[in-house]
């Protein structure tokens, strides 16, 4: 205290003084986690960002409506062929005099 | 008469190859969104393992049907194509006798070399190669330049999947226009096919 010119009562104590540490790093608690549907997911977070895909959560519209019209009209082509075999066949039963 | 058309390694090929792509489409289906079972990372990581397990299959059957010479019966053939179409698309309604009867030397039919092939050349390469890459642009420094182009991989991909449904739900009922309903069945899990 000499050095910097001031009066110097004699007496030494500890200042209280608050400090405040982020120990938690900024993450919640585990009950409020995010998991990976609340992101991949049709209406999950970071819906509307532009300039990223996010499997679950972005998709063609065209292409999910023609790959589901290709697959019923395969499965439809598929009953029908089904119902004409079972018809031939009932008429080749009936031919022969059963 | 019967004769041996499937060997033990083509069977055990198709079965677990069947079995694969069914649990890749159901966890792809999840990934995708269009399905909420089992939960998006257990079907992930799922569809990850089966993913490496299906490239693995395939290198060891490309190699076995490169070997045993195999491979051609694979090749499509012009002729017989349109007996096969004039077949599924009339005479299977009047009972007419199947025009192909198969050998060891010929298995497939003109139309099954034409499916089957189609199958080999687009649908298998491209789920192949973009999942690969799907799985692979995260990881991999390499292929950062692509990482902006994820979305069209994705839609690749996804297109690959509904091909590959669509053929599976035709193969299926193809099995069943046999010699009997159970005839091609039967010859894919034995191995043996019974001839008129």
């Amino acid at each position: 205290m000499a050095y910097v010119g001031l009066p110097y009562s004699g007496t030494l104590g500890f200042a209280e003084t608050e400090m405040f540490w982020p120990l938690g790093h900024m993450a919640v608690e585990g009950a409020n986690a995010l998991s990976c549907r609340d992101c991949h997911a049709r209406d999950g977070r970071l819906a509307g960002v532009p300039g990223v895909y996010i499997p679950g959560q972005h998709r063609n519209r065209w292409l999910d409506l023609f790959g589901w019209i290709a697959f019923y009209a395969a499965l439809a082509g598929v009953l029908l062929h089904a119902v004409l075999r079972a018809v031939g066949s009932r008429r080749a039963r009936g031919g022969e005099g059963k | 008469m019967k004769i041996y058309l499937f060997k033990v390694y083509e069977r055990i090929w198709h079965w677990v190859q069947s079995a694969l792509v069914l649990v890749l489409l159901w966890t792809g289906w999840v990934i995708h969104g269009a399905w909420g079972g089992l939960g998006f990372s257990k079907a992930v990581a799922l569809h990850e393992a089966l993913g490496v397990g299906l490239l693995v299959l395939s290198a060891f059957t490309m190699f076995w049907h490169i070997t045993t010479g195999e491979g051609k019966q694979f090749i499509p053939r012009r002729r017989g194509l349109a007996d096969m179409i004039r077949f599924y698309t009339a005479g299977i309604f009047r009972h007419e006798p199947h025009p192909e009867s198969p050998s060891p030397d010929a298995k497939f039919n003109p139309l099954q070399r034409f499916a089957y092939f189609s199958l080999l050349v687009f649908i298998f390469p491209v789920q192949m190669v973009t999942g690969f890459l799907l799985w692979g642009l995260p990881r991999f420094d390499v292929l950062a330049s692509l990482r902006p182009h994820l979305g069209g991989l994705a839609l690749l991909h996804t297109a690959g999947a509904y091909g590959m449904m669509i053929f599976i739900l035709v193969h299926l009922y193809m099995i069943t226009t046999g010699r009997t309903l159970g005839a091609n069945l039967k010859a894919m899990w034995t191995g043996w096919s019974e001839e008129s």
